[in-house]
């Protein structure tokens, strides 16, 4: 290689060598979300996880269960906790709506969805809001508009799921990074359940 | 020795550049009659091939979502090793015309391994998505950089080039903790890296990788559209670009200079003067302002072409 070949590939590693080191200077850390300990809350809360699973979370122990899987080639659109079960609207290969055990995960019933959604979509219109101030912080305010939480992340952060229990009392959220964490609205501080949770279909609160 | 052998001492000697040495190469063998494909019948038969292609991928959709993910793995390996081979036949001629079959090949083959990585990554080892686009981008990468080294055409550094941006829009992807002008820098400092790297005479074909290089270079301000210092920094990258273009004789610097004074002009004066003069004054502005920069641009290029 000729000297210029040689200043040339010095010249380029230093150029990269610099955008590295910008990029890791410039980055913000996450949110810190402390894990959830066994009594802290007495809630429950199912929800897919990344890996196409229908998980279940007993706030009281703080015990995450895998309940049931679909295949890849379908996909879980729906999610609902009544009475009867944990009720999951599966589309794709099949279009089915089953009906879990929430302790054991067995599948109650199975029947056909016939364009039906499980349940009736319960509690979504939480009155729960979400403001995105220029200066990069993300605000989840009530119906009074009091503020419950300020998360600072960074620019690409965001919430993408927001899901009151029926109790009014309790929050789950899914943030961009597929943390699914649960706050008191009283406490306001998150507290981590999973890393792997998807934020649609969004969880299900224990009725 | 023959003139391929001039030809190759020659672009390593610096002389001339990949580009020249192709077009001399292909002139010289049709006056020795060498050429036995014309361009019409090479047009026909690329035009043959592409509806084959399509066809098979036609054909090929109807029952990819029915079989298993080996099943698709092993389609997508076999695609991928047809068209290797295919490549590595047709290089042996001395036809250029079946030389740039092989270079097509070869192209195609590169689409088939990104292929063939997104169903094992995907369907066999179930990586989430995310992984899965930085493992297929950077063996793609890999591929595009093997298919180089082969055949250093146009059409293999633009195929590396739009594995490394792939790669590196997937790598800062992975990173949640960034902010978004992360991708512009990332993309410029990839620019400025390709740029030294073929100033070094490093990658080639030259004007291609020039070409690349500037793409990235004016990518700065993208992500984060209008918002200061990013326009001005994309002001600054197109006015690098046309004193490079002076100082290295490479008319393709000048012409993307320009395209990134067109675009960051009038962001910069908007975002500048909008709101202190006004929307028409702002437009008069930018209009006089490029109206400047097609006058420069004339007296640019004839000091680029001397």
């Amino acid at each position: 290689m000729t000297r210029q070949a040689w200043s040339a590939v010095a010249g380029a590693i230093a150029v990269m060598v610099a955008v590295v080191v910008i990029i890791v200077v410039a980055s913000v850390p996450l949110p810190e979300f402390p894990p959830i300990t066994p009594g802290q809350f007495d809630a429950s809360l199912a929800y897919v996880a990344e890996t196409n699973c229908v998980r279940a979370v007993d706030l009281a122990d703080a015990e995450v269960r895998e309940l049931h899987c679909v295949s890849e080639r379908d996909w879980i659109d729906n999610v609902v906790w009544t009475e009867a079960g944990i009720e999951v609207g599966v589309e794709g290969f099949q279009s089915t709506i089953v009906v879990l055990d929430p302790e054991t995960g067995d599948v109650i019933e199975t029947r056909n969805r016939d364009g039906a959604y499980p349940g009736d979509w319960p509690l979504r219109d939480q009155d729960l809001f979400i403001d995105i101030p220029s200066d990069g912080t993300i605000v989840i305010r009530d119906e009074h508009n009091q503020v419950l939480i300020t998360l600072v992340g960074p620019e690409m952060y965001g919430i993408d799921t927001l899901v009151g229990a029926s109790d009014r009392q309790m929050v789950a959220l899914v943030d961009s990074s597929q943390r699914l964490a649960v706050f008191d609205r009283d406490v306001g501080q998150p507290y981590l359940i999973d890393t792997d949770a998807r934020p649609y279909p969004p969880p299900a609160w224990k009725p | 020795m023959g003139t391929a052998d001039d030809l190759r001492r020659w672009v390593e000697a610096g002389l001339i550049d990949e580009d020249t040495a192709a077009r001399i190469g292909e002139h010289e063998s049709r006056r020795k009659g060498g050429e036995r494909v014309g361009r019409g019948t090479e047009a026909v038969a690329y035009l043959g091939a592409v509806l084959v292609l399509v066809a098979l991928a036609i054909l090929t959709a109807e029952f990819w979502d029915r079989i298993e993910p080996w099943g698709r793995f092993a389609v997508s390996a076999i695609v991928t090793g047809v068209l290797i081979g295919v490549g590595w036949l047709l290089g042996r001629s001395t036809e250029p015309a079946v030389n740039r079959a092989q270079t097509f090949a070869w192209f195609l083959a590169v689409g088939a391994v990104a292929l063939t990585a997104g169903v094992f990554f995907d369907g066999i080892v179930k990586t989430d998505a995310q992984d899965s686009f930085l493992w297929v981008s950077l063996i793609s990468l890999v591929a595009t950089i093997a298919l180089w080294i082969a055949r250093p055409s146009t059409l293999a550094i633009v195929a590396m080039a739009f594995a490394a941006w792939a790669a590196t829009i997937a790598i800062i992807s992975r990173f949640d903790t960034v902010p978004d002008w992360t991708f512009g820098l990332a993309f410029a400092g990839l620019g400025t890296a390709w740029f030294l790297l073929t100033w070094g005479g490093i990658l080639r074909p030259t004007t291609a990788s020039y070409a690349i290089s500037a793409i990235g270079i004016l990518f700065i301000a993208f992500p984060e559209g209008s918002h200061m210092p990013w326009p001005l920094l994309g002001l600054a990258g197109a006015l690098a670009l046309m004193a490079l273009s002076v100082r290295l004789n490479q008319t393709v610097l000048l012409g993307f200079g320009v395209v990134g004074l067109f675009v960051y002009i009038p962001m910069t004066i908007f975002e500048l003067f909008e709101e202190s003069l006004g929307v028409p004054v702002a437009l008069l502005i930018t209009g006089v302002a490029l109206l400047g920069v097609v006058v420069g641009t004339v007296r640019f290029r004839k000091e680029v072409q001397t």
